[in-house]
């Protein structure tokens, strides 16, 4: 099976097959392969290849993975030739950058702008409760503010859309 | 002592260590949880358990009536709050005393005494003998008087809750132009934090070292201090690294500071543990911050260098035993040094919520782990980000610098972000390293960096990712993982709600 896999603005191909018991690895345009031995599974990938033991906890929800290492974690996108088949079928969504999304779970402590407001990039817009610790969200563009779509008080998850900015051209 | 129903009225790591010692001592370990923490370690370990409420610790932990009655449900004989939650609060310790039943800490006069902190500086100036920082006498809710007085002491100023702690409620203005909108952030904090908005004003000590003394008095007279803490190492005022004995304190400085905590601790009555927080400035001056009445997060790096273990003292004081020991017979041995473990984003310090899906921890000489981490927990939204004490002893402060880097590189901590990056790469700090630094290190004098790994290193860690997604596209071609039980054993989970 071939992966993609992008770390930063670069993309890496890692062949994983399995033949017999063993299974081998190709690394991008390497041209040999190499048997690897897991040490253990589970989200623990430690393994070892060419005697050397390497030390690894993986976690990979949908295409994000985060790689366990002890100087701090990697994350990487990872997709399989086949994901990235079916998705180019279906067509990708388009991310935006104008919208205002909840970074963490939490609880809404004030909304700092009304529906029409010009507020500038960068300052606060909304104020966030999350361990106890207020957080303020930035508006990530200047813009005028075309819809809120939390309130005040209210429980929001990662990721949740909070308000819509349309930006001002200067 | 005959076996007590000792209840621990707290959660997570603290409620695990008070549990400890509770079992150690012959003694019964009781629980309380919410609804949110139900599949907490917490739970598990003790010998019975009472749901106190939902998830916000507003209807759960901080609930006075919800806990006590949970208490008696549980024949509580004690109860101990750890830290955080109700543990500075008097009307708790009162309410605990009125339902019979004993409080770990000091009486709840003593309590609401230290607790305003406007009054705790009056006392421990007045009775305590302990020098101040200029500031505000009194808590204040009106901007514009603060603004004034604010004028008066002079900038840098900081602005505290009155009901305080832990960070939250206080804002540092620079200037007189900021003043203002920090005061009223500050306002909301605190008032949602404690249910008390009231601020006070301090002058600012430019370049502090913060300097704690652990004390701890019997209910018979004997006062003991188990020497000074070191927790310079902070961001947005809340303690990232404590380390015992401080690097930067001299033998003379010391020998004062811990002669004015236990003088204090005696005048004013105190009894059971507490710590008496210093500012020193550059040449060790000290000044009196706040009187912490309950037992610090940081406790164990005392532990560490003296062998007391705090909480069965207090176990002990609180049924009217003597203090274990006499103040002769304790000594520094060797350096300690805690790293608080927190789930946020090292680089953002953005708190992270989630499942804790590795969980691997250090063991060997001279490291303690203080944790209620399991693989598979849920990190709930509502508390604290603090998920780990990953504490070391070294003969010497260098050894425990490398014990420190060792055991941080062995532990395993997937599926969130957690801050130990930014404690490896503080260990490599310079200043840190040479002992000298003040509480201004985090944002002066070191700047956390997002590493970037080597082409080795990176080219590993892919192959780790490729060979984990290729054993979930591949059931059955791979070594077997545990991951179809995981639907299991959630439909059970479920089925127990």
């Amino acid at each position: 099976m071939l992966f993609f896999i992008r770390y930063q603005d670069k993309e890496y191909q890692v062949r994983v097959e399995s033949r017999g018991n063993q299974l081998f690895v190709k690394f991008d345009n390497e041209t040999t392969e190499d048997a690897v031995d897991l040490l253990y599974f589970g989200n623990d990938v430690s393994f070892i290849r060419q005697d050397k033991v390497f030390k690894a906890n993986v976690v990979g929800e949908k295409e994000d993975f985060t790689v366990w290492r002890p100087q701090g974690n990697l994350n990487f996108r990872l997709e399989s030739e086949y994901r990235r088949i079916v998705g180019m079928l279906r067509g990708q969504e388009l991310g935006d950058e104008n919208n205002v999304y909840a970074k963490m779970p939490g609880k809404i402590v004030k909304i700092m702008a009304k529906l029409g407001d010009r507020v500038e990039k960068g300052n606060p817009v909304i104020v966030m409760e999350a361990m106890k610790m207020e957080n303020e969200i930035r508006a990530t563009v200047t813009g005028t503010v075309s819809n809120i779509s939390v309130s005040e008080g209210q429980a929001v998850e990662t990721g949740a859309l909070l308000m819509e900015l349309k930006p001002i051209e200067e | 002592m005959a076996p007590k129903r000792i209840l621990v009225a707290n959660r997570g790591e603290i409620a695990l260590r008070v549990h400890r010692a509770v079992r150690e001592m012959g003694h019964v370990p009781l629980a309380i949880y919410s609804k949110a923490d139900r599949l907490s370690q917490h739970v598990a370990k003790a010998d019975a358990a009472v749901c106190v409420g939902e998830g916000p610790s507003i209807h759960s932990y901080l609930n006075i009536d919800a806990v006590i009655s949970a208490a008696k449900q549980l024949k509580a004989d004690a109860i101990h709050p750890g830290y955080g939650f109700l543990s500075e609060k008097a009307e708790f310790a009162k309410a605990v005393e009125d339902a019979g039943i004993v409080f770990i800490g000091p009486p709840g006069k003593v309590i609401s005494t230290m607790g305003d902190k406007v009054a705790a500086r009056k006392t421990m100036a007045g009775i305590g003998g302990l020098p101040l920082v200029p500031g505000s006498k009194d808590g204040m809710t009106d901007e514009n008087e603060a603004f004034r007085l604010a004028k008066d002491i002079g900038y840098p100023i900081m602005i505290k809750a009155l009901a305080g702690g832990g960070g939250r409620g206080m804002r540092l203005v620079m200037e007189e132009g900021e003043f203002l909108s920090l005061f009223r952030r500050a306002t909301s904090e605190a008032a949602k934090a404690f249910g008390d908005g009231r601020l006070y004003l301090e002058r600012y000590v430019t370049s502090p070292h913060h300097i704690e003394v652990q004390v701890i008095a019997d209910q018979h007279g004997n006062v003991c201090h188990l020497f000074e803490r070191e927790c310079s190492v902070q961001r947005r005022h809340q303690k990232v690294i404590e380390e015992s004995p401080s690097p930067f304190v001299s033998e003379e400085t010391r020998a004062k500071i811990c002669e004015a905590a236990v003088k204090a601790t005696k005048e004013i009555g105190y009894v059971n543990a507490g710590t008496i927080e210093f500012l020193m400035d550059d040449k060790q001056n000290f000044y009196f911050m706040e009187m912490n009445t309950r037992l610090q997060v940081e406790h164990p790096v005392s532990e560490w260098v003296t062998g007391i273990d705090l909480v069965k003292e207090q176990i002990r004081i609180a049924f009217g035993e003597k203090l274990s020991f006499r103040q002769s017979d304790l000594r520094q041995r060797g350096h300690s040094i805690e790293f608080r473990v927190n789930a946020e984003d090292p680089e953002k310090f953005l708190p992270q919520a989630g499942r804790v899906t590795g969980v691997s921890f250090p063991g060997g000489l001279g490291v303690r782990v203080d944790s209620h981490l399991y693989r598979g927990y849920e990190i709930p939204v509502f508390y604290d980000s603090m998920i780990a004490k990953i504490s070391v002893w070294g003969a010497t402060r260098a050894e425990a610098i490398a014990r420190g880097k060792a055991v941080l590189q062995e532990t395993v901590l997937n599926g969130i972000k957690t801050n130990i990056p930014l404690h490896l790469q503080l260990l490599e700090n310079e200043k840190f390293v040479r002992g000298n630094y003040t509480t201004r290190l985090i944002g002066e004098d070191f700047h956390y960096q997002e590493r970037t790994p080597d082409a080795e290193e990176l080219k590993m860690a892919m192959i780790a990712a490729a060979v984990s997604a290729y054993g979930k596209e591949y059931k059955g071609k791979c070594p077997e993982e545990d991951e179809n039980s995981r639907w299991k054993s959630t439909g059970r989970m479920e089925a127990l709600r």
